[in-house]
């Protein structure tokens, strides 16, 4: 299809990208073996297993292994694929109407053959405020047909969803939006069995039932949980008979039971502590089988635009000359590659070495810095007033990150104080109105698609808030909206990613509500008897690629 | 005695009423939105605007302390918003892990610290007695969780005796190493408080009785001197109990064990309010019960003390 004649362009560009990182796959090692136990040492138990309510990369990373959705992401990369689908689905009606036709032979663990009814079922569970989901009366879904009539409770189900018959599944929006083959296959999107909710009451959470190549054998919060191998998959059978999750593991006594072989994998839901990241690429054993792929992040400083000084663009100009981004990258041992935009690496339409304020190879350029301050009027007579940077302390190197920023400040003359704070403070402060000038901020794919980091974070709906906002520059620019607004719907893709690529310079080299500053770099790493492992740019942990050799 | 514990039962509805108040004002003035926590970060305004909703927390705080009150009262701890399950069941099934734990590493403080003490005090001024400080002094100066990661490095990884960490379905070889971290920071407290307790005792005239009708050395020490020493021991071996049971954090998170310490600070960061509040009021309870349980058993050492 047309729509994705450029996404195997942009694909192809990304997987140079992950060349020049490192590989992303572990040895083969031979052929697959089929059966073994993995060991996964994690250190947070899960938050749930309902595929309607998790919306962490730890519950997801799991949940990639118990159930399907009508679309799935072919092996590493970020192209999408039927998975129940039979084949991508008919759009039609200028984009506004999605028919999928649902594949035969798919069955719950429970033995029931998969129905178009169980989607529409699945995704109405999802949306309803009573379910409590984080995608109820989102912008995600917020475009399909009905949704409004739902959660204002006028109506008892979402009109467009349809069952045209028990194979076919028809979904209408009010508007196109180009990225929702991509909201389809966000585990959100995963089908459930009816009469198993019901079973299980309302700890569903705990005894899900999906169609995935593994089920749920056991869970005992806070030590364990079990996977086996599905043998009714309707899919390429795992190789692996079981997986062992040992939960409330740190990073430090999972690399131990790496290294002593008590463990295949080390926390493979979030990346590698600096720390045990140097122990391991010092280990000779261990050296070759530490993976890295560009994760779909940016890191930057926001600058709230509606309160002094960042009201005024020169100021904010300047800052974006000021911060050392080399600096951050080392600190971050080289786990993380600058980025002077808003889009992240492997994502569709990411510009290499975009530079667009011609700053050196630190990320800088002082001597125009310091021009824009006078030109902004500071200077001797006039200092520029100090400024916290809040930040949270949510990881190891948080701190270290925040000073080098503050020192780079210091050299223009403007002092940071750092303000770290915990990540439920950091996100009360920062996402209120009027409340926090300048923060160190992350956001994180929901999916690899531009869209999801421009309207959640950059548009004047998102600043728009009074709590709770992601926009926290309160960044709004009409033009910026508008085209957004038209990209959503473009079905051409090349023209599509040229109107994303005329935002990113609105904001990065006109409006500057952020200093863009890195994406980072996902590492992980496998015992020497695991085969097949692969960092994946969306789900974190795919089992089914994985297999043993020798041991348990 | 039946009175005084009546008494002391109602006490303990009392401190549990204003732990109870002082926890729920905490919960409520630290800053963040725990629907935003349980949706998650990337979740839109309006849907943890909806979430806030279905959670009860756009309630007034007043409506929703007297509404949580009131459950406790029927024993319903509410529903965990990160876990989505019931809080009472969920600090049940962990709380077993934290009482062996617990259990244990008292057993160390009192086997380790206790020969250390009387040694000491036996022997005051001499080889025995320096030697005997300096343990008590590296112990208390050790930080738990260096010292658990020590031990987990050396003899779960080096010498490769114990497991790394884990619980093992409660096998005692992934006890041990726990235990013993836990225990040897005690161990020195003890120790050194046996040490002044007894050289306090020691040279008292019923001591000195003893000792002159020929008593042996070790019954002087075991049927003389150390039933006096006790009561003060006892005292704060039921306050250890009492606060291990209530969780040990550190020790959890460094040897991955599943007790109600870690859980009640994975609460904490995700403003998990119910499952604070009921870790709060249940780790209370345990601490009461065992301050009422150390007084009763002053009764049984001490044949003097009557309530």
């Amino acid at each position: 299809m047309r729509f994705h004649v450029s996404l195997v362009a942009a694909f192809a560009a990304g997987m140079m990208l992950l060349a020049a990182c490192g590989g992303s796959t572990s040895s083969t090692g031979g052929q697959p073996v089929s059966g073994g136990t993995l060991i996964v040492a994690i250190k947070d138990d899960l938050k749930t297993l309902d595929p309607a309510v998790a919306y962490d990369t730890t519950s997801w990373s799991v949940e990639r292994s118990l159930f399907n959705g009508l679309l799935d992401y072919q092996g590493s990369t970020t192209q999408l694929v039927p998975d129940i689908a039979a084949a991508m689905p008919d759009i039609t009606n200028g984009g506004k109407t999605y028919t999928f036709k649902i594949r035969t032979g798919v069955k719950f663990w429970n033995g029931r053959e998969v129905t178009a009814a169980d989607f529409k079922y699945s995704w109405e569970r999802m949306l309803n405020p009573k379910t409590q989901g984080p995608m109820t009366g989102g912008p995600f879904w917020g475009s399909v047909t009905g949704t409004a009539d739902f959660y204002s409770g006028k109506a008892t189900g979402i009109s467009g969803i349809k069952v045209v018959d028990p194979n076919t599944l028809e979904i209408d929006l009010d508007t196109p939006n180009q990225a929702f083959l991509n909201i389809l296959a966000m585990p959100f999107g995963f089908v459930i069995p009816k009469e198993a909710v019901a079973a299980a009451g309302t700890d569903f959470a705990h005894h899900p039932v999906g169609t995935g190549p593994f089920i749920l054998d056991k869970w005992t919060p806070g030590q364990l949980i079990v996977l086996k191998r599905n043998p009714n998959y309707f899919g390429q059978a795992a190789y692996l008979a079981e997986a062992d999750f040992q939960i409330g593991v740190e990073a430090q006594v999972g690399v131990l039971r790496l290294e002593n072989g008590q463990a295949d994998l080390v926390q493979p839901d979030t990346t590698l502590p600096s720390a045990q990241y140097i122990d391991l690429t010092s280990n000779p054993t261990f050296k070759s089988r530490v993976l890295s792929i560009p994760n779909v992040d940016v890191n930057y400083l926001a600058m709230n635009v509606n309160m002094k000084p960042f009201d005024n663009v020169l100021v904010r100009e300047a800052f974006n000359d000021v911060v050392n981004k080399a600096n951050l990258v080392k600190i971050l041992n080289g786990r993380a590659v600058i980025n002077n935009g808003i889009q992240a690496p492997p994502m569709p339409g990411f510009v290499p070495n975009y530079n667009p304020l011609g700053l050196d190879a630190n990320g800088q350029n002082i001597t125009k810095a310091k021009a824009l301050l006078t030109q902004a009027g500071y200077g001797p007579s006039n200092p520029f007033p100090a400024q916290d940077l809040v930040y949270t302390k949510a990881n190891a190197d948080s701190d270290t990150l925040a000073a080098s920023i503050q020192q780079d400040f210091q050299k223009v003359g403007i002092t940071i104080n750092l303000k770290g704070l915990a990540f439920p403070a950091f996100l009360d402060v920062t996402g209120k109105p009027n409340t926090t000038a300048l923060s160190y901020n992350g956001w994180f794919q929901d999916f690899p698609d531009p869209s999801d980091f421009i309207d959640p974070i950059l548009t004047c709906t998102s600043a728009n808030v009074t709590a709770n906002g992601g926009n926290v520059a309160f960044y709004c620019n009409k033009q910026v909206d508008a085209l957004a607004d038209q990209a959503r719907g473009d079905t051409n893709s090349a023209e599509r990613l040229k109107l994303y690529q005329q935002v990113q310079d609105l904001v990065a080299s006109k409006d500057f509500p952020w200093v863009p500053m890195y994406s980072t770099v996902f590492t992980g790493v496998s015992s020497t008897r695991t085969h097949g492992y692969a960092l994946n740019p969306v789900w974190g942990l795919v089992l089914k690629t994985i297999w043993v050799t020798g041991g348990k | 005695m039946t009175r005084y514990i009546i008494r002391r039962l109602a006490w303990m509805v009392l401190v549990l009423f204003g732990v109870a108040v002082v926890t729920f004002i905490i919960a409520f003035l630290v800053p963040g939105d725990p629907a935003r926590l349980y949706a998650g970060s990337n979740a839109s305004p309006a849907s943890v605007a909806i979430i806030h909703h279905q959670l009860g927390l756009d309630r007034p705080v007043y409506v929703q302390f007297v509404d949580y009150m009131w459950r406790v009262l029927h024993l319903d701890f509410g529903y965990s918003y990160r876990y989505s399950a019931p809080v009472l069941p969920a600090i049940l099934q962990r709380f077993p892990a934290t009482a062996e734990l617990a259990v244990a590493g008292v057993f160390v403080e009192v086997i380790v610290g206790l020969p250390i003490g009387i040694l000491a005090a036996t022997r005051p001024g001499s080889i025995w007695d320096r030697i005997t400080m300096i343990f008590t002094f590296v112990t208390l100066a050790a930080p738990p969780f260096w010292l658990g990661l020590i031990f987990l490095y050396v003899f779960g990884a080096v010498i490769p005796i114990f497991p790394l960490g884990g619980y093992g379905n409660g096998a005692p070889q992934y006890l041990f190493l726990p235990a013993l971290t836990l225990g040897l920071g005690g161990a020195g407290y003890y120790a050194r408080l046996l040490r002044a307790v007894l050289l306090d005792i020691l040279p008292k005239d019923y001591i000195r009785t003893a000792n002159a009708k020929g008593v042996t050395p070790g019954t002087v020490m075991f049927r003389h001197a150390l039933p006096n020493a006790l009561t003060v021991l006892i005292t704060q071996l039921g306050m250890d109990l009492g606060y291990f049971l209530a969780g040990v954090v550190v020790i959890e998170t460094v040897f991955a064990w599943p007790g109600i310490g870690k859980q009640a600070v994975d609460a904490i960061f995700n403003l998990d309010i119910p499952l604070v509040m009921g870790t709060v009021l249940f780790g209370a309870l345990l601490i009461v019960a065992a301050n009422v349980a150390v007084d009763i058993a002053y009764t049984f050492i001490d044949p003097r003390v009557r309530y």
